[in-house]
């Protein structure tokens, strides 16, 4: 690939509108580089297409002759004047002479040294501007690719912020199944009165398998004597004997939690017992229910 | 009844590889061949007739010792010898101007003439400005400006720039471009 610096110069070149710096500079680099040697060649066919469109003329006949003449004579060298030195300075001449090739010699060696200062800058130069335009280009890339990988990082993010969306609506779905399955297995008892004093006595209780925790509501309990408590019992077939559930104020909703785990709450009962309750019933059973 | 034998005649680069081992004869080949349209586009250049004959005096030198710097893997022969004598013509127009004897340009647009209304020219020929003019029609009009300016009248870049009332770059840009797309069209045409 040539670049489009490169490009004019070869069509300024090939038109001789290159001064004679960048001109040799030129030459020297299509002397290095094959591609450029037939690009220039390829506007060299181009530009003398343009000399195909003047029409041609018949030259003097007498022209012939004397070019034919010329180089049949091999005098074409326009022949130096000699201007002769006195002969009374025959040194002279020589030392002129030998000056004038000393000078010669020196402007020679610092031209050389100049135009190679100069293709050694313009090479310098052609290969920064063609590391430039590699770098440029890498750079576009990756501004490109930094595009690119910034929508794609946005996708993402809205992706995961929707997934968070349908991860914490599941959860709250989760916590609502669970929720109704724990209320599904809520055990609701009532328990009838057992007093023919109060026969309007009654108890509810809420019993979660689960957490094997409870719920006592009475209503209509008649007070406890002062050396009596009420105190509940379930009763479970793994066990011999009714589980105590503690004692209770039967003027007040009472949690409570069983002494025993239960596996089977089959029934719920309330008996009088003595203050601070009985390890098993020994009063009488006021309340009972399934 | 005699018969009439047609001799063909030799390509120019084998002729110029004759003259390049010094056949004068091969050179009288070539100057006849040559000539008039050589002669032809100095004088376009120069505008003096004078000036003309000794450029071309000068370009024919040139090929008689030079000959053996014609690579054939680069240009056509024509191709060579038009740059040769283009650029001869141009050296002693500068060479003028900085004498002080300053002669009118004349070429600013290349005619588009098609086949010579001069001397008598081969079909070959005739068909080469065909498809050159076709080419030249092919480039925009302000790049083939900028591009005849600088090929006929050895104006620089800054000069040609100032005739065309055109920034430098815009010159160097239209040069590029109109050099580019006539060395793509003309590809092993000429």
């Amino acid at each position: 690939m040539i670049a489009e610096h490169t490009e004019e110069q070869a069509s300024l070149y090939v038109l001789g509108l290159l001064d004679g710096h960048e001109a040799r500079a030129f030459e020297a680099a299509v002397a290095a580089d094959p591609e450029l040697a037939a690009l220039t060649a390829s506007m060299e066919t181009g530009a003398a297409a343009l000399a195909w469109t003047v029409p041609p003329r018949d030259p003097p006949p007498a022209l012939r002759a004397r070019i034919l003449d010329q180089i049949n004579r091999g005098d074409d060298a326009p022949a130096a004047k000699v201007v002769p030195f006195p002969r009374s300075t025959p040194w002279l001449p020589w030392a002129i002479a030998a000056c004038f090739a000393v000078m010669a010699a020196w402007l020679y060696y610092d031209t050389y040294h100049l135009h190679l200062l100069l293709d050694s800058f313009i090479y310098r130069d052609r290969r920064n501007q063609a590391e430039l335009s590699h770098i440029q280009a890498q750079q576009l890339d990756l501004q490109n690719n930094l595009a690119d990988t910034t929508t794609k990082l946005s996708a993402m993010t809205q992706q995961k912020a929707a997934a968070e969306a349908a991860v914490e609506s599941l959860r709250n779905q989760v916590a609502a199944l669970q929720t109704r399955d724990t209320l599904s297995q809520i055990k609701i008892a009532t328990l009838a009165s057992m007093l023919k004093n109060a026969p309007r006595a009654m108890a509810v209780v809420a019993w979660d398998p689960t957490a094997q925790r409870g719920v006592l509501q009475t209503l209509h309990m008649p007070p406890a004597n002062a050396n009596q408590d009420y105190q509940l019992w379930i009763i479970d077939p793994d066990y011999q004997a009714p589980v105590s559930a503690g004692v209770f104020d039967p003027t007040t909703r009472s949690n409570f939690q069983p002494l025993h785990p239960i596996a089977k709450a089959d029934k719920f009962a309330v008996s009088l017992e003595k203050k601070g309750g009985s390890a098993e019933p020994q009063g009488p059973i006021v309340l009972v229910g399934e | 009844m005699s018969e009439q034998t047609i001799t063909p005649e030799p390509p120019e680069a084998a002729l110029l590889q004759r003259v390049a081992r010094g056949d004068s004869l091969a050179f009288d080949q070539l100057y006849t061949r040559w000539s008039p349209m050589l002669y032809g586009l100095v004088c376009k250049i120069l505008n003096d007739p004078k000036e003309a004959e000794d450029a071309l005096q000068d370009g024919f030198i040139h090929v008689w010792h030079k000959a053996s710097s014609y690579d054939p893997g680069r240009s056509s022969p024509t191709t060579w010898a038009y740059m040769i004598f283009r650029n001869k013509a141009i050296d002693r127009l500068r060479s003028l101007d900085r004498r002080g004897r300053g002669i009118e340009r004349i070429a600013e647009e290349p005619e588009h003439t098609g086949p010579s209304a001069g001397p008598e020219e081969g079909a070959e020929t005739s068909e080469r400005r065909q498809v050159v003019k076709s080419a030249l029609e092919s480039i925009p009009p302000d790049q083939r400006e900028a591009i005849s300016l600088a090929f006929f009248s050895g104006l620089t870049q800054s000069e040609i720039a100032q005739r065309i009332g055109a920034p430098l770059g815009t010159v160097k840009a239209r040069i590029r471009r109109g050099m580019l797309k006539l060395a793509d069209v003309l590809k092993g045409k000429l």
